[in-house]
């Protein structure tokens, strides 16, 4: 089948300032937002996940940020932060965003956000964003343990409820160890039977194009993989194709 | 004289056409009212919106009407959603659309289990008298989807069994792409450039 599993950046952008991530480490400055995205579509990625730190007490500034990287991407670009009210959705869709990601934890308490997103703005701008070992408070993953959490019929009940089209798995790496993804977690969870498109993340650097095959066996509506920018840019650029394997392999 | 109107109601993310449009060197007007038809030769509707919600918008501001009699002159091409839009009806809010090409949008949760189709898709020429060859991929999100009709010039596989519109027209002067081209790097913005090119 026609399938291109997808390779999803993360880009954090505090005080307008761009930022990547590595593991365990505090982010490190990169430099302009604009100029990364302008680079980023010089070299065709795939999709970019902006997450945006610091706005909460300035969120009038939200939409300049967003509309001049829509302005300068020419790929999807989806946002995750400062999500608080309809009138910050209704800003961000309005400035360019495709799509927005909400944290599940607080989305399962209270759909009226998500609810109004979608009946606005469709299905498939609106995702959710799940933590994969740090939901809850015991730091394990509460999907694991359909009898005893109650939150689990929220979730299955959110799949199926048409109102999300992603979910974005985070920290889905065994917790700490790098030693790849944690399938045995994945493959017993409520996920396996999710209705949703699903993005994992949890350290690309480790990822081989196997990874990516092997998550696709895992789950039939797999669809990509999420990971730090980091990959680009603390390398020189002529690595780039080999810190992102699969945009090297569609455009061979 | 070719001016580019680009639809911008509140529904539908026109700021990606935009881009792509300033990428290519393209001056456009902004389309939020029937007065502003009058004043442009093509006309793009963008994607992203929930279906009900755009049609209500368009039919508040009188554009449903306006739009139907551009197209009967006019270069029109819709987008995602505005390529839905072009349609006779949608299950997403189980409303009437345009009715400027013959069929129905179906929702992906209903007929394939699934609930969106997100990502990259190569596309295939429709018709037994095509190619084979797949197209360059293009970037595809939607949660509804247009079964082939007479009308589709390209179909994408969702899954092993389900094809699905990629584009389609009516052989003149009415376009649609389920998929983003503006999204969809630099073999989006060939599509682009052809449409703004038509004379």
């Amino acid at each position: 089948m026609n399938v291109h599993h997808r390779h999803v950046l993360s880009l954090v952008i505090q005080s307008d300032l761009a930022y990547v991530t590595t593991a365990h480490s505090c982010p490190i400055y990169v430099g302009d937002p604009i100029n990364i995205l302008s680079i980023l579509s010089d070299y065709h990625v795939d999709e970019v996940l902006i997450v945006l730190q610091g706005y909460r007490s300035n969120p009038e500034r939200i939409p300049n940020i967003v509309r001049s990287l829509r302005l300068t991407a020419d790929f999807p670009l989806s946002f995750t932060g400062c999500i608080d009210t309809q009138l910050d959705i209704d800003n961000f869709f309005h400035s360019g965003a495709d799509r927005l990601f909400f944290p599940a934890k607080r989305t399962l308490s209270n759909t009226r956000l998500i609810e109004y997103a979608t009946h606005r703005y469709g299905q498939q701008a609106v995702g959710l964003s799940v933590d994969y070992y740090k939901f809850g408070s015991r730091r394990i993953v509460p999907l694991l343990e359909p009898t005893r959490n109650v939150e689990l019929h929220a979730f299955t009940d959110l799949f199926n409820s048409s109102l999300i089209s992603d979910i974005l798995l985070t920290s889905v790496l065994h917790s700490g160890t790098e030693q790849g993804i944690d399938f045995k977690v994945l493959d017993e969870s409520c996920l396996s039977n999710c209705p949703n498109p699903l993005l994992l993340s949890g350290g690309l650097g480790y990822f081989l194009n196997e990874t990516m095959s092997l998550c696709a066996e895992h789950h039939p509506l797999f669809s990509g993989i999420a990971s730090s920018t980091s990959a680009f840019f603390l390398n020189d650029h002529s690595s780039v194709l080999v810190s992102l394997p699969f945009l090297s392999n569609r455009y061979q | 004289m070719t001016t580019i109107g680009v639809l911008d109601v509140g529904i539908g993310n026109s700021l990606s056409i935009v881009g792509s449009l300033s990428r290519l060197g393209c001056l456009y007007k902004r389309v939020t009212s029937p007065e502003d038809l009058q004043t442009v030769t093509h006309l793009i509707i963008p994607g992203v919106g929930h279906m009900s919600s755009l049609m209500s918008t368009l039919q508040f501001t009188g554009l449903d009407t306006e739009i139907r009699k551009f197209a009967q002159h006019h270069y029109l091409l819709g987008i995602c959603l505005g390529f839905q839009l072009l349609f006779d009806f949608s299950e997403e809010g189980s409303v009437p659309c345009l009715g400027l090409l013959p069929g129905r949008v179906l929702s992906l949760a209903t007929h394939a289990q699934f609930s969106t189709n997100v990502g990259y898709r190569t596309i295939f020429p429709n018709g037994p008298a095509s190619p084979s060859t797949p197209l360059a991929p293009f970037y595809f999100t939607h949660s509804f989807f247009v079964p082939p009709t007479l009308e589709t010039t390209h179909i994408s596989l969702i899954s092993h069994s389900l094809p699905i519109a990629a584009s389609a027209t009516n052989g003149s002067n009415i376009f649609g792409y389920q998929f983003h081209p503006e999204l969809s790097h630099s073999h989006g913005r060939i599509l682009i450039s052809n449409f703004i090119n038509l004379k």
